[in-house]
């Protein structure tokens, strides 16, 4: 679903960045990417996204390459950023429609799923209000309803779990696995080990923008140890 | 005390983006700060040279003693403009607002520090345009040393009561509009209508003895307006008699009743603080929204109808965008009252400016134009058009389509009344429909490439944007520039060439913007 291959994207004036990086995210995968504040991961996701451009490697998202297909491979996957800067003049159901009518969702269809998540998210009542009077877990919500209504095949989030209440952390859970057991995936940044560790299948760990390791959460993860010991130990190694 | 200067060294930190500027690592940043650097000091060197130009006219015509009143009225009515529709956003600004309360800060030290932060922009107003008026009238018109001392300590008291005026109109649309339901709606119409009321009081301005150029007439033409304008803006009199004849008594009324005007705003919007703040920071919320039938949109109808939204959602944004359109619309029904090559029958070349008012008209259309800054109004949500599947024409072509809807009924109504006030020949009417339509679309896409270039989306308050950074700048000045331009050739040309080069200025710009519009949708978004 989606590969990168060999990533580097340099900021000028500073040696902070991402440098060839190599990750494949496969149909069904829920991929954790982990790594300390000012690792590479939201400059990683944003390459992704088509936020920023890169310097050298490829982005391939379902068989498409973002460079040269950059429209159809945005068709297939939805962003929900760690902060979630919304359009606070627009009320939630208008933004919801403007989403929708950018991805071409039918009137029926789009209102199903706006219902569906939206009464999940108990977030209904306040769609008629201007998202400016949004608190910021309400914001999130509403940008995960947006990321959802048009089914991309890919969900990319950063640190999607900060500001979101108990429950709605276990529905957007509850989502993400549903994604991918209807053969999409999710690559998402996280500082939550614990909730990496439990709900994704695979996980990478990026540290001073180079991939220190990745692979399968069960091969990672072993030895009675927990994502937590993995992560400082191979952190701490990298700084020996 | 100690409050006040940490405060105030707080907002002047980083005022006109300085300390962005000097600590940011983003080359692209920096530039753009420094462009705006030059482009600020290339108006403040056009504005020396035009205050020295006027006061040096004055002088030389005989009529010096019109200079102490001239550059303290032009300083203080710039301050107030410059100030005016944004003392309120800057006293009452939302950001870090629930930090700073939280705080052991006393709100009087707030607000003092605050109205400091305008004071400086109002000194260095004052500094461009009364130094050199005060330097020159000392050298020619040797007014003595106490003049001279007292001229320049005015230019530090002079910034003080519009300053204080600025705060006080701030003090009022915030606090009427933090109560209303409609704010922008509110706030718009204010400003408008002051706008409006300052056109049309100029309108009296005494003009009978203007087209006589001899020295008893400009004599008494200088007398006369020293009157109105001690008249309009009484605060000049105490000033201008401290700078033109030394008078103590009149600078020291002058220094009181600036530093009670300054206690009386501070008292006043100190005991409004809170409940202002409170006004503006509380937003209502209904939640009884009932999902019912949804409607899809085309694509572009989506993007558009998000620019309208957008625009229509910021105070700042309409009421600093649609005074162009609305004075146009004064300018063409002046048409019907004032004869304006009557009006310039004086001047020692011959000029047909009727041929060149719809240009003209066209130029005072596009001042200022919300395009020049649709994309640095995206702020921190440019990060939706970037990743949703939209190309990045199809975004400028929302916000070209969105630009023109703007305009295009203050154009229909101005040509209306030009072409009815003018009574042009079949010929004329097809050009002075066309020539200005042609300007129109250059200045929205010299618009969007300046918005293009210098681009500001790390942003706090909209005014930032609107009134102060690059694109604003330069995107505001060019249409009016490129109106400028062609009007030239037009006034000076002989009747016989008029529609040749009215063709050849059509064909230009029509290029211009073709050129310009295609380059500008190849522009790569992700530089932003």
């Amino acid at each position: 679903m989606l590969k990168i291959k060999n990533l580097t994207k340099c900021y000028k004036g500073s040696n902070k960045g991402v440098h060839q990086l190599d990750l494949h995210v496969n149909k069904g995968d829920l991929l954790a990417f982990i790594g300390h504040n000012g690792a590479g991961k939201t400059t990683t996701l944003k390459c992704v996204t088509g936020i920023h451009n890169f310097d050298e490697g490829e982005i391939i998202i379902d068989g498409l390459n973002l460079r040269e297909n950059e429209l159809e491979c945005k068709r297939r996957f939805a962003y929900i950023p760690d902060n979630p800067d919304l359009y606070e003049y627009l009320t939630g159901i208008q933004y919801l429609n403007f989403v929708s009518d950018i991805f071409q969702v039918g009137a029926k269809e789009r209102r199903d799923k706006i219902e569906k998540y939206a009464d999940a998210f108990e977030i209904t009542e306040s769609l008629g209000d201007l998202i400016s009077t949004y608190s910021h877990g309400m914001k999130q919500k509403l940008a995960i309803i947006s990321a959802l209504v048009h089914e991309p095949k890919l969900l990319i989030l950063d640190e999607p779990f900060v500001g979101l209440d108990p429950k709605a952390a276990v529905i957007l859970k509850d989502m993400m696995r549903e994604i991918c057991a209807n053969g999409g995936a999710v690559f998402f940044s996280t500082h939550v080990l614990d909730v990496a560790e439990k709900l994704c299948n695979k996980v990478a760990i990026i540290k001073d923008g180079r991939l220190l390791a990745s692979g399968n959460m069960s091969d990672i993860v072993r030895d009675g140890q927990s994502l937590e010991d993995i992560f400082m130990e191979a952190v701490s190694d990298e700084a020996d | 005390m100690r409050q006040i200067k940490i405060l105030t060294k707080l907002e002047l930190a980083n005022l006109f983006s300085l300390n962005v500027i000097r600590y940011t690592k983003d080359k692209k940043a920096r530039n753009t700060g420094i462009a705006l650097g030059c482009i600020i000091g290339f108006l403040v060197l056009m504005a020396i040279a035009y205050v020295s130009g006027m006061s040096y006219g004055f002088i030389n015509l005989g009529a010096g003693n019109i200079v102490p009143a001239y550059i303290v009225f032009l300083s203080s009515i710039l301050t107030l403009l410059f100030c005016a529709f944004k003392a309120g956003k800057i006293i009452f600004k939302e950001n870090c607002y629930d930090i700073l309360t939280s705080m052991p800060i006393k709100t009087e030290s707030l607000v003092i520090s605050r109205y400091i932060r305008l004071y400086i922009e109002g000194l260095m107003v004052a500094c461009i345009v009364m130094i050199p008026g005060v330097i020159l009238y000392g050298v020619f018109e040797r007014p003595g040393i106490l003049a001279i001392i007292l001229g320049l300590l005015s230019v530090i008291i002079v910034p003080i009561i519009p300053i204080t005026l600025s705060v006080l109109l701030g003090l009022i649309i915030t606090g009427i509009s933090s109560r209303m339901k409609n704010k922008v709606l509110f706030e718009t119409v204010f400003v408008v209508g002051i706008v409006i009321a300052i056109f049309l009081l100029s309108a009296f301005v005494p003009t009978e003895d203007m087209e006589n150029f001899d020295m008893q007439a400009i004599k008494e033409v200088a007398s006369k307006l020293i009157d109105m304008l001690h008249k309009i803006y009484p605060p000049t009199t105490w000033f201008s008699k401290a700078i033109g004849a030394g008078d103590v008594v009149g600078f020291i009324i002058g220094v009181i009743l600036s530093l009670v005007s300054f206690l009386a705003v501070i008292f006043l919007t100190t005991v409004n603080f809170e409940i202002i703040n409170r006004g503006i920071h509380t937003n209502s919320a209904k939640h009884n929204y009932k999902l019912g039938e949804l409607e899809n949109k085309t694509m572009m109808k989506a993007l558009v109808s998000r620019e309208a939204k957008r625009y229509f959602s910021s105070g700042t944004y309409v009421t600093n965008t649609i005074i162009g359109p609305v004075m146009a619309v004064i300018f063409a029904a002046s048409l019907f009252f004032v004869d304006m090559n009557d009006a310039l029958k004086g001047l020692p070349i011959n000029i047909d400016i009727n041929a060149a008012i719809p240009v003209l008209f066209s130029g005072i259309l596009v001042m200022n134009t919300p395009i020049a800054t649709a994309i640095s109004m995206e702020g921190k949500e440019f990060w939706i058009s970037k990743t949703l599947p939209i190309l990045s024409r199809d975004i400028l072509k929302s916000k070209l389509i969105f630009n023109a809807m703007l305009i295009v009924p203050f154009y229909v109504v101005g040509e209306v009344i030009m072409i009815i006030a003018l009574r042009p020949s079949i010929t004329k009417v097809l050009w002075m429909v066309v020539l200005p339509a042609i300007v129109i679309v250059c200045a929205l896409v010299v618009g969007i490439a300046a918005n293009l270039k210098f681009p500001k989306l790390n942003w706090d308050s909209d005014v930032e944007v609107v009134k102060q950074s690059a694109s604003a700048l330069i995107g505001g000045m060019a249409g009016f520039l490129i109106a400028l331009i062609a009007t030239i050739p037009l006034m000076l040309v002989p009747v016989r060439y008029y529609n040749l080069v009215a063709c050849v200025e059509f064909i230009v710009l029509v290029i211009v913007a073709f050129v310009v519009n295609e380059k500008n949708y190849r522009f790569d978004m992700k530089k932003i």
